[in-house]
């Protein structure tokens, strides 16, 4: 079947939205082989991705959401009321003129700062357009969701446009239908894939990197540090250099794009007065140095987590706790399973080079966890390309009537 | 809208910064996406507080860290659907027509969207098939300045004023543009009587010299023939960006048989389709001075340490040669690009001759005409360029375009302002 998909993320923290979304694009390129696919995502850095055939991207003008959750341009000097106007226009264009058959939005149903208000009535009236929300394992705790959702209306959305609600989790690490107290007719909606397994996504990982990592290895062992996008992980990066390595060891910490110039400057520089530690900024696909690692030290965001699991290695996971406290759920769940290790004191060089000396390498959490993600998103999304548009939000509407 | 849905509040700032939009037509190769970059960042430096909104279908653009940080993109889906395998631009399996819609309703989002009080275009008033003219009419209603980019050299003049006749382009310039830049020289080609522009439009053409990078080598020559690891006069021949260097590059390196003295770096390009690459290096083998390799991270400072460079005659490698005072031959590429493989079938392209024409009779390069280019000529010419000493031309090149392209924009959004 001839079918068009749209996915969009919001961006404002990260990359892991967008990565996210770059799986699923990958995994639905590669088993539909007529589909087109456009990407819509925030940031220059989201064309920096390769994108596989078939798939191009239209990308948004960055938006920065700082700790105190306030959004303002990322690197346009206008007026926030400015940018978010550009951006949901760009979004009504592009979604308007592609009609896709199918738009898969990634964690805000009517995008970032509302952004898509305008363009999901539209698209609903069109006859054509099913909608799919994506949610990852672990919003943040219950009463910040209830609180935020309420505020935000998020569940009208949902039961005015939206056919599935995927949680990109496994409901035997964290079921959110019972911790956040959905109503029954998000429930109704929701379906669980499991998670997303960047190995099936990602089989050709980049060679250069690969390459890379071997010269300055030299068959040394591997520990990787990785601080997510890098906008926060200056803590934890600063206690990686100061860790002590084992004897035959090799530590590379990536620090991501969205770490300052100045920061990363200053993080070199100690690097380069410390053997067998190497800084680099940023790899669109990491996935090949985390193959190569003998153990990772790690924030706690869902593609950070997920990578360890699905290439086995031992992980310590330094969660972030602000501006919300997804990282350290997701960590001592998983902990209390017994697939990673959380770091439960404040990061410092020591606790760091303690957790290095303890344990095994390799760690299986296959059995523990459901890795299976996108194959079942595959079928979700045939579920939803076979049924009529509309179809799930009068299954929905019937919910609510009941509930 | 309303800050309380979606997650966030929103920040509120003043308005005021000046907002200048850029759009670059997706086209073949990385020029047009460099000249526009390097315009940008001469507005960055003439006014960091400003907005820059980069509009483009490039696929080219991840692949340059050159976005000064008062930018941002709206990157659109690419047309073009050439380069190689490794290069290949992504692109959405749905019609022509469709994607024209896409794009033509994307830029005008864009663009209205932001408001800017100056919109560059560069190159095609148009667009790609008129995608750009519901954003100018829109541009026009609300009083922002509009300014089209034209390079030094289009093609010939009868070509170029054949086409825009059939287009009605002379009417949309009228219509739609407030000033015409020339990222060239009026020495180089006088585009207000080549293109017959008429008078209230000849009126608004200003002439910006070339843009480039002008720092010039950033290394010692020594250094970089270090890194070769060559000695004896050396001979670089370049590609560009190597979409379309192949017939040269392997026309050089049979040339440089008959140049036994010299030493050779032949720089491919990132462009190159791995198979001709592959072919190069077959032809190249068992050569003891010659190197091939698919780029260089420093290029002003390779062509600075050379006795000779060859290359075809791209506006940016030009430029470059120009810049660092290089003794250069150029051959130029008369076939469209990307279409050397059926050379002759397909219509001839005059850009590169006549720069290559125009830089000659001025001094600057030694020229060899595509339809006499042999292996015999270019090892003669190459051997006379080794003998002679460096270019002393007759006019300096103005290389200045890309400062003199963002004052030219800045004065118009300072009229902007003054008068809405």
């Amino acid at each position: 079947m001839k079918s068009k998909i749209a996915l969009y993320s919001p961006g404002m923290v990260g990359l892991g939205h967008m990565r996210r979304n770059l799986m699923l694009a990958r995994q639905i390129a590669a088993t539909h082989p007529d589909a087109a696919i456009l990407m819509l995502a925030e940031a220059r850095e989201a064309c920096a991705f390769e994108f596989p055939a078939r798939v191009d991207c239209v990308s948004l003008p960055g938006l920065r959401k700082d700790a105190g959750g306030v959004c303002s341009p990322r690197h346009l000097p206008v007026d926030t009321a400015t940018l978010v106007t550009t951006r949901s226009r760009v979004l009504e264009a592009a979604l308007t003129s592609f009609e896709p058959d199918v738009l898969i939005v990634d964690h805000l149903p009517a995008g970032a700062l509302g952004e898509l208000e305008l363009v999901l009535p539209a698209l609903a009236a069109n006859g054509r357009t099913r909608f799919i929300l994506g949610l990852r394992d672990i919003l943040d705790s219950p009463s910040n969701v209830q609180r935020e959702w309420e505020r935000a209306g998020h569940e009208l959305m949902i039961r005015r446009f939206y056919q599935q609600v995927w949680v990109y989790g496994d409901p035997a690490v964290f079921d959110m239908r019972e911790a956040y107290g959905f109503s029954p007719a998000v429930r109704s909606l929701m379906r669980y894939t499991g998670y997303l397994n960047p190995r099936v996504a990602n089989a050709s990982a980049v060679e250069s990197v690969e390459l890379l990592a071997e010269q300055m290895l030299d068959d040394r062992r591997l520990v990787l540090c990785q601080v997510g996008g890098g906008q926060d992980g200056l803590a934890l990066a600063e206690s990686f250099l100061e860790a002590t390595l084992p004897e035959d060891a090799h530590g590379i910490l990536l620090t991501g794009p969205f770490m300052s110039p100045a920061d990363r400057l200053r993080l070199r520089m100690r690097a380069r007065m410390r053997r067998h530690f190497e800084v680099i900024d940023f790899v669109p696909e990491p996935l090949s140095l985390l193959a190569r690692a003998s153990r990772v030290i790690t924030m706690g965001g869902y593609n950070s987590v997920v990578e360890a699991l699905a290439y086995g290695k031992r992980a310590l996971i330094v969660p972030r706790a602000t501006p919300r406290c997804e990282q350290l759920m997701r960590a001592e769940t998983l902990a209390s399973l017994g697939v990673v290790d959380v770091l439960d004191q404040p990061v410092n060089g020591e606790a760091l080079t303690r957790w290095l000396k303890e344990g095994d390498d390799v760690v299986s959490a296959d059995a523990a966890v459901d890795l299976d993600g996108l194959a079942r998103m595959n079928r979700y999304l045939d579920e939803v390309l076979r049924s009529a548009p509309g179809a799930g939000r009068r299954i929905a509407a019937a919910g609510r009537v009941v509930a | 809208m309303t800050s309380s849905n979606g997650t966030g509040d929103i920040a509120s700032e003043p308005a005021g910064a000046p907002r200048i939009a850029v759009f670059t037509h997706d086209t073949f190769g990385m020029g047009h996406v460099r000249r526009s970059l390097r315009i940008m960042g001469g507005l960055a430096r003439q006014a960091p507080g400003s907005a820059l909104l980069l509009v483009t279908g490039s696929p080219a653009l991840g692949a340059f860290g050159g976005l000064p940080q008062n930018a941002d993109v709206v990157k659109i889906p690419t047309v073009v659907k050439t380069g190689s395998r490794s290069n290949r631009p992504p692109h959405l399996p749905i019609s022509q027509h469709e994607v024209t819609g896409l794009r033509r309703d994307l830029i005008r989002a864009a663009i209205t969207g932001f408001a800017p009080d100056v919109f560059l275009v560069d190159n095609f008033p148009l667009g790609s098939q008129g995608e750009l003219l519901p954003t100018l009419h829109a541009m026009k209603a609300r009083g922002t300045r509009t300014v089209l980019g034209l390079r030094d050299v289009m093609d010939a003049p009868d070509v170029v004023q054949a086409d825009w006749d059939r287009q009605g382009m002379y009417d949309i310039l009228h219509r739609y543009y407030d000033r015409i830049l020339v990222y060239g020289m009026e020495a180089v080609l006088d585009v207000r009587t080549a293109y017959r522009l008429p008078a209230p439009v000849a009126e608004r053409v200003r002439y910006c010299g070339y843009v480039t990078e002008n720092d010039g080598a950033s290394r010692p020559a020594g250094e970089v023939r270090a890194e070769i690891g060559l000695d004896g006069p050396l001979v670089i021949v370049t590609g560009g960006g190597g979409g379309d260097a192949y017939p040269l590059l392997k026309l050089s390196i049979e040339a440089l048989r008959d140049v036994p003295d010299a030493a050779a770096l032949v720089i491919t390009g990132p462009l190159m389709q791995p198979a001709e690459r592959e072919k190069l290096r077959a032809l190249g083998n068992g050569r003891e001075r010659l190197r091939i390799v698919d780029s260089v991270s420093d290029m002003p400072s390779y062509l600075a340490a050379a006795d000779a460079v060859v290359s075809m005659c791209g506006y940016n490698t030009l430029a470059e040669i120009v810049a660092v005072g290089a003794r250069a031959v150029v051959v130029p590429r008369t076939w469209r690009y990307g279409e050397h493989l059926k050379r002759g079938r397909s219509g001839v392209e005059w850009e590169q001759l006549l720069r290559a024409q125009a830089l000659s009779r001025l001094g600057y390069v030694d020229l060899i005409e595509p339809e006499a280019a042999d292996a015999e000529r270019l090892s003669v010419a190459i051997r006379g360029s080794l003998e002679r000493s460096r270019p002393s031309p007759a006019e300096a090149l103005d290389l200045g375009g890309a400062e003199r392209a963002a004052h030219h924009i800045l004065e118009l959004v300072a009229e902007e302002r003054r008068c809405p």
